[in-house]
């Protein structure tokens, strides 16, 4: 069987891989590089008890916990299944960039060096990662794969579970808050008519103030109108 | 020499040169950005205004505004003295200033983007105005703040003489926008409740996974280009310390600008609300130039040059870029061509 570099290339670039993959996880006396994406990275927030999966030590004390708790054992499993269903799309994409490159080597003689072999690989795996990343069903699992991370957070008693409102109760409020805005509004009308009156009453001579010229109203008038910006409902 | 044992020897020799310039950087350890000379104008709640230059004469040169995204940090502006905007956009006889965000502390979790545009930004034009006694300054926004910007601008008309936007999404649902696919069914309620102040590092996570066999891998191999180079290591020491440096983002904000802009592209709708008023795009009509990069993977062109459609401006020009997200604020092309033609068509409208 004649002699293939590229299997030698492929080979090495492999350990390379996992070698920088290391270096990025080692949080090493490197400058502080951006890490390799991968999936330890959604555990690494401040505070993430998931981030215990790191340790095999702790793993223990996990799995306890998730036998215990079936909410906790069933966001550990849609995350595991979210993290699965990507890893599919990144095996088979790392397959055919190493077949599209070794055929480049092969058969158009493209890559004469290991380091043409490797740009030849980078681009066809980011050719193949981007025809993949735009459709349909790859978006809905890395959304799938966000909000599962988030269920696993919260389950492990990170942060705050979103009180859901029912949007029959958001109608109805805000029904309510146009109904108490139109009526600030008449009143704020009936204020503004009265004050126009004012200057009138004022040049009469001994008459008592009547309310309307009260500097109370002045305030009910201000008052009314801050209720009114904070009343109004957001779109 | 057999084949096999040439190829051997190749790759041997191919690791020690790896392993030579992955020595030398770290050798090199952290490097921090070369700030160009400047001064605090005014500190706020979360933010910082800065003024660039030394001049003392700069009160008689027009005033450009930067707003940068919220989602980095503005540095890469100022990386170092041969690559960088601000330092181009001074020679070239601009007074510049750049609002600072800082990070947001736990209980700004809350902050809406109302907060950052109506008051933040805003607090930011008055205090340049003050400063120069002017009532219209120039405003830059980049990235995210170009998206910012622009809402300001709309809010605001009679405060902004010129906008330039660089890499700012505008419609960002186009086909090509990945990141946009990617957050559409993400539960933002969910995740916000989850953490609170979104982390940064997720956020940086997900730019990365937008190219991971280039940014994961491919940059590291290229350092080999970079060995006995100490200018360019050091370059490469501080892209990658400005791309790990991602802020936490205030969590309501997030929520509001993935939530109406990602997943429900608000803005080119009319129903993108800011401070209970309707962005609308159609209300600059003050001389806009809209910067673009052609091979952008964070903001593809297209997201872009939707602004044309909806700025009610007669004087728009579009200036396109051969490069990338990155690239627009550091390569050297870059730098030879925006701060010169930012300069050139601000002047003209002075």
């Amino acid at each position: 069987m004649p002699h293939d570099p590229a299997d030698q290339y492929q080979d090495f670039l492999f350990e390379l891989r996992k070698y920088l993959q290391q270096m990025n996880d080692a949080e090493t006396e490197m400058p502080a590089f951006s890490q390799l994406p991968g999936w330890r990275e959604w555990l690494k927030a401040d505070n993430d008890p998931a981030s215990d999966f790191t340790s095999i030590e702790k793993l223990k004390t996990l799995k306890a916990q998730l036998l215990d708790d079936p909410a906790k054992s069933e966001a550990a499993s849609r995350y595991w299944h979210a993290f699965q269903a990507l890893q599919v799309h990144w095996i088979d994409i790392s397959s055919k960039s190493w077949d599209t490159a070794r055929m480049q080597s092969i058969e158009a003689s493209s890559a004469t060096n290991i380091r043409q072999f490797y740009d030849d690989w980078i681009e066809a795996g980011e050719a193949l990662f981007r025809e993949r990343a735009v459709t349909k069903q790859y978006a809905r699992q890395v959304g799938e794969w966000i909000n599962a991370q988030v269920d696993f957070n919260l389950a492990f008693g990170m942060g705050e579970v979103p009180v859901c409102v029912d949007p029959r109760d958001l109608k109805a409020a805000l029904t309510e808050a146009e109904a108490r805005e139109a009526q600030l509004r008449s009143e704020l009308e009936a204020l503004k008519s009265r004050q126009k009156t004012k200057p009138a009453r004022a040049t009469s001579k001994k008459k008592a103030p009547s309310k309307a010229s009260h500097p109370t109203n002045t305030n009910a008038s201000s008052k009314s109108g801050t209720t009114l910006k904070k009343s109004r409902p957001k779109p | 020499m057999t084949s096999a044992r040439k190829t051997a020897e190749e790759i041997k020799a191919f690791a020690e040169k790896l392993s030579h310039s992955l020595s030398q950087i770290r050798q090199i350890g952290e490097s921090a950005p070369s700030t160009s000379p400047h001064e605090i104008v005014l500190t706020g709640d979360g933010f910082r205004l800065l003024r660039y230059g030394t001049n003392p004469a700069h009160d008689k040169k027009p005033a450009v505004l930067i707003v940068y995204a919220l989602v980095n940090r503005p540095w890469v502006l100022d990386l170092e003295p041969k690559r960088s905007m601000i330092a181009r956009l001074l020679e070239r006889g601009m007074d510049v200033f750049l609002v600072e965000w800082l990070d947001p502390k736990a209980q700004a979790r809350t902050r809406s983007l109302s907060t950052y545009i109506t008051i933040m930004i805003d607090q930011c034009v008055d205090a340049v105005n003050t400063a120069r006694r002017t009532s219209r300054l120039n405003l830059l926004g980049v990235c995210q703040g170009g998206t910012l910007s622009l809402c300001y601008a709309a809010l605001y008309p009679k405060k902004v003489k010129n906008l330039i936007t660089m890499v700012t999404p505008v419609d960002f649902q186009t086909e090509d926008n990945v990141l946009s696919q990617w957050v559409r069914e993400v539960d933002l309620d969910r995740l916000v409740g989850c953490y609170g102040n979104v982390p940064g590092s997720l956020l940086n996570t997900l730019f990365v996974s937008l190219q991971p066999f280039r940014l994961g891998s491919k940059k590291y191999i290229d350092l080999i280009d970079l060995a006995d180079n100490p200018a360019r290591l050091k370059t490469f020491a501080r892209m990658e310390r400005w791309i790990a440096d991602s802020p936490d983002q205030a969590g309501t904000a997030f929520n509001e600008f993935v939530g109406n802009l990602y997943q429900r592209n608000a803005l080119i709708k009319d129903k993108f609300v800011v401070d209970n008023q309707i962005v609308n795009l159609s209300k600059i009509r003050c001389p806009v130039l809209n910067i673009y990069a052609l091979a952008d993977h964070i903001v593809p062109a297209s997201a872009s040059t939707a602004l044309a459609n909806y700025v009610g401006c007669d004087d728009y020009s579009e200036l396109t870029f051969d490069g990338g997200h990155i690239g627009i604020y550091v390569s050297r092309q870059a730098q030879q061509k925006i701060p010169a033609s930012i300069a050139q068509w601000i002047l003209a409208r002075s």
